[in-house]
């Protein structure tokens, strides 16, 4: 290949990959924009949440205060709880995994920019739904984790519950998105060479994350959606009167969040893993054990989160399983530590300004991960459960475990942003205003729960020995606010005065610094090969390379945006992925869904009908512009490699986002599995005498309708493998039709046959499988008459499947989830009615 | 150590999961029977000197062990298989997961052996 | 507590020394460093707490011995009824019970979650509606002992808190049958 100047790479591929202006702004979908514009949101909801824990300190500062009262007290905690966690904490992480992973991957985007700018706009219109109910003061009052009874209509009869419930729909619509985004940009999307035992530890760490929160959100989902149903329309999931359990909240809550908090740490900790290394000069010790240490922590994550639950009456054995789990998550958080001490052994570590901010963690995270095994056991939980003790463990282990971290990392990568070094001493007296004022507020906290101050008590009498640890608490979070208002000046004054510098700061040994910062739009001119697990030690001069068009797909030869696909194992390069061009479609999609909540809040819910419409049409235009009318041609990746474009590649990413996608679908029926199974078994009065009343003959039909849309959607797609152009038509419209007739017979079962969903939780619950099974059906519908118009434009071919693909997968998936649903609806009362 | 060596391919990842997703099931079957077992009154019920409670919970913990230790010898035939670049620490990730889920299972379940009823 | 302080000198220690001017690398063996340092100490300390804490938690559970005394505590938004195994009337926001025996609380709600807390005497319990908890207190000696709903159940969740007293047994009968005799005060 002959060497071009890399000034020439630089602007035949700028002007292909430069992010719009103005109010072109969005239609951008690049991962850089996507994951900028995230992190600041983040850190402005930060900002917010933190003005409201001056707030609740000021409140508390001194006993009968009457500074605030009961009503703004509530609303202002519950609001710091939820800003901070589904605002501030989730989308934090998600920015950042979607502004690095490309660049440490090697990649010049994610799999699927669109989705992950789709996810923005979902993220920032919920939370302003949030934010604008504060502001007009009717925002939710329940406690961030919306305990039912007290979050259901009779007890909070205004919108407060509701704009909770919505608007936190909305943003984790957002979280699902960025799960599927990071999952299949990890496994496909990297250079080439880079096999899954090279990939950088950070990494394998978002790789778990967002394997986790495909699996934990859906119960969040699934118990906001019940939650929306009882308040909107009485269903009464969660009312012991009508059958209902109110603790069924707390389980799909939980089952959310606890996994939750590992979903938070995860990230840092691998920012934690990153950065030790690059500062004590030498590799990570333990590679494998560190990988093995977060899939066992991801898994056993999942088995904690009936420990916040320990004093709702649960029996002491089954509480005992959840103890033991709770701490055996302690040995793999072990590994991890005594992995990072090993490897700062081995070194000779700097104390450097992001250095400095792990030692914090490190501090602050030991302390929280020892009185979390305190409250493991159970008698002790007893005691300090929802005092002030919890309270300050969960700010050691949520501060200490994830916002030091996230300011050492946001240090060490801010650079790589703004191309400029941080103003030294600014930063350091930032840290140590954080670092004091920090232990100032939550460790004199310990204590202040141990004397027995409840939590979310909005004042106190004077003289209960409370008076002078709340004070101090008080004046030790004034001085954290001041520090963290010195990090942001400092911020300020490293993007004016910080000195500029060429490349790689820090001596970091991955991708990220093998280009120039700040970083280009398209982040390599060139894709390298990559031979070890620290390409740039290999090669200090792999940058240059890079920009010097020496590796993969150099420049921007046919104007399009290109990076590489490879194998999900060996990093071999598969084939090429021909990115989408900046879109408003995105934009336009999630403010359909913003009407859609929006009216639903304002209780129109027939008008809100119409944002779902305008939301469809939007993806069905997004889809529409998937793929081409022609076969293409293989292309030319440089040093002999042709590859073919990702449309004609049977591995190519869509097909695996969705089955992704599916899996966290997956997980959300299996809660509504596990809600149907918890009510019968622990609800009062089960079952009531008017039970779902069927012949066999229409559950017959009903199956028979089912399996034939699946089955049909499938050899529709083996005819299309075959070429078999007729087939492929006739079996798709068979498919179609069945799925038709299937939503016909549903209906009839919900109006007909099913119990009033309204009078006892039993028909609720029967009703929300049929209500699951229809969806399902119905937009079965739409896939294959989709499918079916793909056809009959000329977009698909035996290479070109993904659409017929697609339909299949989504006919199997809603054939056996429906069919498991009717099983259990007609199964449980004949078994045990 | 067998001579039909091959890379590791993307359905090789299942290793990954597999014993964890034993102790998933595990875990999710004690929490689940016990529930049922109190809700139907099998603690009341003795059968052969022990509850039928704990005859059912003691069951189905043994027979999550035994189905987390036999996933060891086909891991052990097909890791020993894996050739390439990955291979090595592909094998030792596999193979201690695998391990960590059955001493998990193991520990987590335990307080069947020992504690007893539905209070 | 002390345990948990020396753990976290120890660690920082260990995270520190590397940053002293005199330190070398040293080349530590992973494998040693991690099977003690990352299974076998953490797994040994945490069987120690097991074995102390599941039964330790065993024995606070009702259902051992009998108790000497079975009363109710019904919650509501926002206060608390109390009811007395065998008599008749109820009581506000005053629990009487005997000293120096167990007692066994029933524990239930009318409307949202609430908890039944009273520090010096045990654990905590949920007040959930629809179902009914037990809770086992005991109050050696004879007094007055403070107690407060412990989850959060909406605006007037700071106020409700409500008072344990404590009987010698001998008077507990007497004392009891003079509050129900009042107007449901204590």
């Amino acid at each position: 290949m002959s060497r071009i100047p890399p000034i020439t790479l630089h602007r035949a591929l700028h002007a292909v990959w430069k992010a719009p202006r103005g109010p072109g702004a969005l239609s951008a979908v690049n991962h850089s924009v996507v994951g900028r514009r995230f992190i600041i949101t983040a850190f402005v909801f930060f900002a917010i949440g933190g003005l409201l824990a001056m707030l609740i300190r000021a409140q508390l500062a001194r006993p009968e205060n009457p500074f605030l009262g009961a009503d703004a007290y509530n609303q202002i905690f519950t609001m710091h709880g939820t800003v901070m966690m589904f605002l501030f904490a989730i989308p934090l992480i998600e920015g950042v995994a979607l502004y690095l992973l490309p660049k440490i991957l090697g990649a010049r985007d994610l799999a699927f920019p669109r989705l992950s700018a789709f996810g923005y706009w979902c993220y920032l219109f919920g939370g302003t739904i949030i934010l604008a109910s504060m502001l007009m003061g009717v925002a939710p009052d329940s406690g961030w984790f919306m305990y039912t009874p007290l979050s259901s209509s009779t007890y909070t009869p205004g919108v407060n519950a509701d704009v909770w419930l919505l608007g936190v729909t909305f943003v984790e619509i957002s979280a699902i998105c960025a799960a599927v985004e990071i999952v299949v940009t990890i496994l496909k999307v990297r250079t080439a060479g880079m096999s899954l035992t090279r990939m950088p530890l950070m990494a394998w760490y978002l790789l778990v994350t967002a394997g986790m929160m495909l699996l934990a959100f859906p119960p969040l989902i699934l118990g906001s959606v019940l939650l929306e149903l009882e308040r909107a329309f009485d269903w009464p999931f969660f009312d012991p009167e009508r059958g209902g359990a109110s603790l069924l909240w707390q389980h799909l809550f939980w089952l959310f969040g606890h996994p939750e908090v590992y979903i938070i740490f995860l990230p840092a900790a691998g920012a934690v893993t990153t950065l030790i290394p690059v500062f004590a000069r030498t590799k990570i010790v333990g590679y494998g054990w560190i990988v093995a240490a977060i899939i066992s922590l991801a898994f056993l994550s999942f088995g904690l989160w009936v420990h916040h639950m320990f004093t709702v009456g649960i029996p002491h054995l089954a509480l005992a399983f959840f103890s033991a789990a709770s701490m055996l998550v302690a040995v793999p958080t072990a590994i991890q530590v005594f992995a990072w001490t090993a490897t700062l052994m081995r070194g000779r570590p700097q104390m450097s300004l992001p250095m400095l901010y792990l030692m914090g963690f490190f501090s602050v995270f030991i302390l929280g991960g020892l009185t979390g095994v305190m409250l493991a056991l159970v008698p002790f939980n007893w005691q300090a459960h929802d005092t002030h003790f919890v309270v300050a463990h969960l700010h050691y282990v949520l501060i200490g475990g994830f916002v030091f971290p996230m300011l050492a990392a946001t240090s060490y990568w801010l650079p790589l942003m703004t191309g400029r070094m941080p103003v030294f001493s600014v930063s350091r007296s930032a840290f140590w205003l954080i670092f004091l004022g920090f232990h100032g507020t939550f460790l004199i906290m310990h204590f202040t729960g141990l004397l027995g101050m409840p939590r979310r008590v909005f004042t106190y009498e004077g003289g209960l020995g409370w008076d002078a640890p709340n004070l101090i608490s008080s004046i030790g979070s004034f001085v954290m606010a001041a520090g963290f208002a010195l990090f942001v000046v400092d911020i300020v004054l490293q993007l004016r005065f910080g000195r500029r510098f060429r490349r790689n700061p820090w001596g970091g040994t991955g991708l990220d610094w093998a280009m120039p910062a700040p970083a280009p739009s398209y982040n390599f001119a060139s894709l390298p090969l990559v031979t070890s697990r620290d390409p740039l030690e290999d090669n200090p001069r792999l940058g240059a390379d890079i920009a010097a068009g020496k590796g993969y797909l150099a420049g921007a030869p046919r104007a399009e945006m290109e990076t590489l696909c490879v194998d999900m194992v060996s990093g071999e390069p598969d084939h090429v992925l021909l990115l989408p061009k900046n879109d408003y479609t995105p934009f336009l999609m999630a403010g359909g869904l913003a009407v859609f909540f929006v009216l639903f809040l304002f209780s129109a819910y027939a008008f809100s009908l119409v944002g779902v419409v305008i939301a469809a049409v939007f993806g069905w235009r997004w889809l529409w512009s998937l793929g081409a009318r022609t076969d293409p041609e293989p292309l030319d990746a440089g040093h002999g490699l042709v590859l073919p474009v990702h449309y004609a590649a049977r591995s190519a990413p869509t097909i695996l986002g969705l089955k992704y996608f599916l899996a966290a679908n997956a997980a959300f029926f299996g809660s509504l599995i596990f809600g149907y199974l918890f009510l019968w078994t622990t609800a009062p009065d089960w079952p009531p005498p008017d039970i779902l009343d069927i012949d066999l003959l229409r559950l017959a039909t009903l199956a028979a309708g089912l399996a034939g849309a699946g089955v049909l959607a499938r050899l529709a797609r083996r005819a299309n493998d075959k070429g078999d152009a007729r087939w492929r038509m006739l079996a798709l419209a068979g498919s179609a039709l069945a799925s038709l007739l299937t939503l016909a017979g549903l209906g009839a079962l919900a109006l007909l046959n099913a119990p009033s969903p309204v009078s006892h939780a039993y028909g609720a619950i029967t009703m929300a499988v049929i209500g699951y099974a229809g969806l399902h059906v119905l937009l079965g519908v739409l896939f294959t008459a989709y499918a079916l118009a793909r056809h009959l434009f000329g977009y698909v071919s035996a290479v070109r499947s993904a659409d017929m693909r697609g339909a299949e997968i989504w006919q199997a998936y809603t054939a056996i989830t429906a069919l498991a649903g009717l099983a259990l609806i007609v199964l449980m009362p004949g078994a045990f009615g | 150590m067998s001579g039909r060596e091959r890379p590791v391919r993307a359905h090789d990842l299942f290793w990954l999961v597999a014993g964890f997703s034993v102790w998933a099931g595990g875990f999710s079957a004690l929490y689940g029977l016990h529930a049922i077992g109190c809700r139907a009154g099998w603690d009341e019920m003795d059968f052969v000197s022990l509850s039928v409670n704990r005859w059912a919970l003691t069951g189905v913990y043994l027979a999550h062990i035994t189905a987390g230790a036999a996933l060891y010898l086909p891991l052990r035939a097909i890791a020993g298989r894996w050739q390439g670049e990955s291979a090595r620490t592909m094998r030792q990730v596999a193979v201690a997961l695998t391990l960590a889920a059955l001493a998990s299972t193991i520990w987590s379940g335990a307080p069947v052996l020992v504690l007893e009823g539905c209070i | 507590m002390i345990g948990s302080l020396l753990i976290l000198a120890m660690m920082m220690g260990l995270i520190l020394w590397p940053f002293l001017k005199r330190h070398k690398p040293v080349d530590v063996p992973e494998a040693l460093w991690l099977w003690s340092g990352g299974l076998a100490f953490p797994l040994i300390v945490l069987t120690a707490l097991l074995i102390w804490g599941l039964p330790a938690g065993q024995s606070m559970l009702a259902g051992r011995t009998p108790p000497v005394a079975t009363v109710e505590a019904e919650a509501f938004q926002w206060g608390w009824t109390f009811r007395y195994e065998g008599r008749e009337g109820d009581t506000s926001d005053v629990l009487h019970i005997p000293a120096g025996g167990p007692v066994d609380v029933a524990v239930s709600s009318i409307d949202v979650i609430h908890a039944f807390w009273a520090p010096r005497l045990a654990g905590k319990v949920d007040a959930i509606p629809g179902q009914t908890n037990i809770l086992r207190i005991e109050a050696s000696e004879p007094g007055i002992y403070a107690g407060q709903c412990a989850e959060f159940c909406g605006l007037g969740h700071t106020a409700m808190r409500f008072t344990v007293i404590a009987h010698a047994p001998e008077a507990y009968e007497a004392a009891l049958s003079a509050a129900l005799a009042g107007d449901g005060g204590g």
